[in-house]
C-alpha cells in the first residue's frame, strides 16, 4: 500500500491520495522464486561437486594410464635388457620372445613369435629333452609347483645350448599362458665336464700312485729283509770264523739296509698322507699335547728339559694326522736341543682374525734363516746325519698335513739360538675338505 | 693238541721261506713245518690234492700266509678257507710285506686272526714270528668242533 499528500496551488495540503494493491500473488511468486533460486544454487553446488569429482577421476585415470604406460615401459626395458631369455607361449602359439632368447637361439623375433608352439619346440629343444620340457609345461598348466630344471636347446647353427629354466603361469590377454625364463649355463656345463674329466684323471693317477706305493712297499722291502736276514744267519752260523774286519763290514751292511728300510717306510707314509682323506673330529689340543709330552718324556729320561705348555684350544681336525704334526714338532724340539744342558721347549697358541696359530719353541741348535725354504721339502736336512739322525721326511709330513687342513706352516729360527715352528688351522670349520 | 699238528707256511719267495723257517726253528717248536709255494698248492695241501693227496690227515695248527703270490694270492686262499666248513676254524696269520690298507681291510673282513707286516730288521722279524706263531700254536684254544657245522 502507498499514500501521497496532495497540495493546493498555494502549497497547502488538500487531501491524501492513497492506493492499495493486492500483492498476495506476487508474494507467493517471490517466495517461489527464492525457493527455486536456492534449489538452483544447490544443484549448481552439486554439479560443481560432481564436476570436481569427475575432474579428479579423470586426473586419476590419466595418472593410472601414465603409470600403466610407465610400468609397461619398465617391463619392456627389463625384458629387452635382461640376460635371461624369456618366452611366453600357450599350447598353440608362441606369444612373446625377448631379445636375450632370440640371441641365445640365433633366431629373429619374427621367426619365433606367433608361430606354432609345437613346431618351434621341436626345432629349438634338444630331442632328448623335449618330453621332459613338455611334461613340465603340462604340469605347470595344471598348477603344480615348478622347480628349476636343466635342459638343452639347439640354436640356429645347430650348437647345443644348456639352459636352466623355470616355467610359470601368466595371463596373456584373455589366455592362460606359460612364461619360461631361461639362463644360459653352457659354460658352466662345459666347466663341469672338464672338472669331471680332471677328477677322473686324478682318480686314475691316484690309483697308479697307490699301485706304485703298493709295489714299493712290497717289492723293495722284501730284498732288504733278505739282506738283513741272511747277514743275521751268516753271523750266527759263521760269525766266530770271521775276522773282526769282516764282522764290521757286515755291521755296516746291516745298518745301511736298515736305513734304507726306514727311508722306504717314511716315503710310503708321506705318500699315504697325500692320498688319504681327512676324518675330522673335534680335537682337544690340550689333551693331545699333554699326552704326547708324557710319552716323549719317557724316552728322554736322562735329559733336563723344561717343558712349558700354555693353554691351547679345541680344533676341528683329523686326530691321527694332527697328532703326527705335534709329534714331529715336539720330537724335533727334543732332538735339536740335545746338545743343551737345559732344554727349554714351549708350546703355545696365539690367534689372528681367521686362524689359530700354534707354535713349538725351543732353545736348541736352530739354523740360519736363509735355508728356511729348504726345511719342509722331502728328504731335506739342514744338519748332517751324524750330528742329528733322521731321514728328513718329518717336516715334509707336517707341511702336507697342515696344508690338507687348509692351514699354513712356517718357522723362525736363529743359528745356535733355537727355532720356533708355527702352524695354523682355520677358524671356520670346513667339513672334510 | 696243537703242538702235534704241522704249521703250514705259504710263501712263494724261497728266501722268505728259508728265513721264516729259520725264525721258527729259533723257538724249539716241535711242530712240523709244511710249506706251499703259492695259494694253489696251499689249497691242494689243505684239501689233500695233487702232491699232497697222500699226506697225513689233519688240519694245520696255524697257517702263515703271504699275500702277494702267483696263481692264487693269500687273500683268495683266506677266502677259500673261511668258506670251507672243514677248514674255516684254522687260525690264519697273514705274514706279508704290505702294509697297504685295502689289503688289511679285506683280510679282516674275511676274518683273519692276525696281520703281521714282516719287519725289515731280522731280529724284529724273529720276534714277530715268535709271538704270533707261538700264540696260535701253543696259547690259543681253537673253537670247539661243533662250530664247524654252522655257517
Amino acid at each position: 500500500m502507498s499514500g501521497t499528500v496532495i497540495n493546493d496551488s498555494s502549497g497547502n495540503p488538500q487531501y491524501i491520495s492513497a492506493t492499495a494493491i493486492d500483492i498476495t500473488e506476487r508474494k507467493a511468486a517471490e517466495k517461489e522464486l527464492e525457493f527455486s533460486n536456492a534449489q538452483l544454487k544447490e544443484t549448481t553446488k552439486a554439479f560443481e561437486q560432481m564436476n570436481f569429482a569427475l575432474m579428479h577421476e579423470i586426473n586419476e585415470r590419466t595418472n593410472a594410464e601414465q603409470e600403466l604406460q610407465e610400468s609397461e615401459e619398465k617391463l619392456r626395458i627389463i625384458l629387452k635388457t635382461m640376460d635371461e631369455g624369456v618366452a611366453v607361449y600357450t599350447d598353440k602359439e608362441i606369444k612373446f620372445a625377448n631379445a636375450a632368447l632370440c640371441r641365445l637361439l640365433g633366431y629373429s623375433e619374427n621367426e619365433l613369435v606367433n608361430k606354432d608352439t609345437e613346431s618351434i619346440s621341436v626345432k629349438i629343444i634338444h630331442p632328448d629333452d623335449l618330453s621332459k620340457v613338455n611334461s613340465a609345461a603340462a604340469a605347470c598348466l595344471s598348477n603344480e609347483n615348478m622347480e628349476r630344471m636343466e635342459y638343452r636347446y639347439v640354436n640356429a647353427d645347430g650348437d647345443i645350448i644348456w639352459v636352466s629354466g623355470i616355467p610359470a603361469i601368466i595371463s596373456w590377454g584373455s589366455e592362460r599362458a606359460i612364461i619360461a625364463t631361461v639362463v644360459d649355463i653352457t659354460r658352466h656345463k662345459i666347466a663341469q665336464k672338464e672338472l669331471e674329466k680332471h677328477s677322473l684323471l686324478l682318480e686314475s693317477s691316484n690309483k697308479e700312485l697307490e699301485a706304485f706305493s703298493y709295489s714299493v712297499s712290497h717289492d723293495l722291502r722284501a730284498p732288504l729283509r733278505h739282506i738283513n736276514g741272511y747277514i743275521e744267519i751268516l753271523n750266527k752260523r759263521f760269525g766266530s770264523e770271521l775276522p773282526e774286519k769282516a764282522q764290521n763290514y757286515l755291521q755296516t751292511i746291516t745298518g745301511a739296509s736298515q736305513k734304507m728300510g726306514k727311508l722306504i717306510d717314511d716315503l710310503l707314509q708321506y705318500s699315504r698322507i697325500g692320498r688319504q682323506g681327512l676324518r675330522k673330529i673335534e680335537v682337544d689340543m690340550n689333551l693331545l699335547v699333554e699326552e704326547l709330552i708324557e710319552e716323549l718324556k719317557a724316552g728322554v729320561k736322562g735329559r733336563k728339559i723344561n717343558w712349558k705348555k700354555e693353554n691351547l684350544n679345541k680344533v676341528y681336525a683329523d686326530y691321527t694326522l694332527i697328532r703326527q704334526v705335534w709329534a714331529n714338532l715336539l720330537e724335533n724340539a727334543i732332538k735339536y736341543t740335545s746338545k743343551k744342558e737345559t732344554a727349554e721347549i714351549t708350546v703355545g697358541l696365539t690367534e689372528n682374525t681367521h686362524e689359530y696359530v700354534f707354535y713349538v719353541c725351543d732353545n736348541g741348535e736352530g739354523f740360519d734363516m736363509k735355508y728356511a725354504h729348504k726345511l719342509f721339502g722331502v728328504f731335506q736336512r739342514l744338519h748332517s746325519e751324524t750330528e742329528f739322525e733322521g731321514t728328513g721326511i718329518g717336516l715334509a709330513n707336517v707341511q702336507r698335513i697342515v696344508h690338507k687342513h687348509q692351514g699354513r706352516v712356517w718357522v723362525e729360527a736363529e743359528h745356535k739360538k733355537g727355532a720356533t715352528f708355527y702352524f695354523t688351522t682355520p677358524k671356520i670349520r670346513e667339513e672334510n675338505l | 693238541m696243537n703242538i702235534t699238528k704241522p704249521i703250514l707256511l705259504v710263501e712263494d719267495n724261497p728266501l722268505d721261506r728259508e728265513l721264516t723257517i729259520e725264525a721258527l726253528s729259533e723257538y724249539n717248536l716241535v711242530n712240523k713245518i709244511a710249506t706251499a709255494t703259492d695259494g694253489v698248492e696251499a689249497m691242494e695241501y689243505l684239501q689233500y690234492k695233487g702232491k699232497h693227496k697222500d699226506r697225513e690227515k689233519g688240519n694245520p695248527s696255524v697257517i702263515l700266509l703271504d699275500i702277494k703270490m702267483p696263481r692264487m694270492d693269500g687273500i683268495e686262499v683266506l677266502e677259500a678257507i673261511r668258506n670251507d666248513d672243514n677248514l674255516k676254524t684254522i687260525p690264519v696269520v697273514m705274514l706279508t710285506s704290505s702294509r697297504e690298507e685295502p689289503d688289511m681291510e679285506k683280510c679282516y673282513e674275511l676274518g683273519v686272526n692276525a696281520y703281521v707286516v714282516k719287519p725289515v730288521h731280522f731280529k724284529e722279524f724273529l720276534e714277530a714270528v715268535k709271538h704270533t706263531t707261538v700264540f696260535w700254536v701253543l696259547v690259543n684254544e681253537q673253537p670247539p668242533n661243533k662250530i664247524k657245522s654252522h655257517e
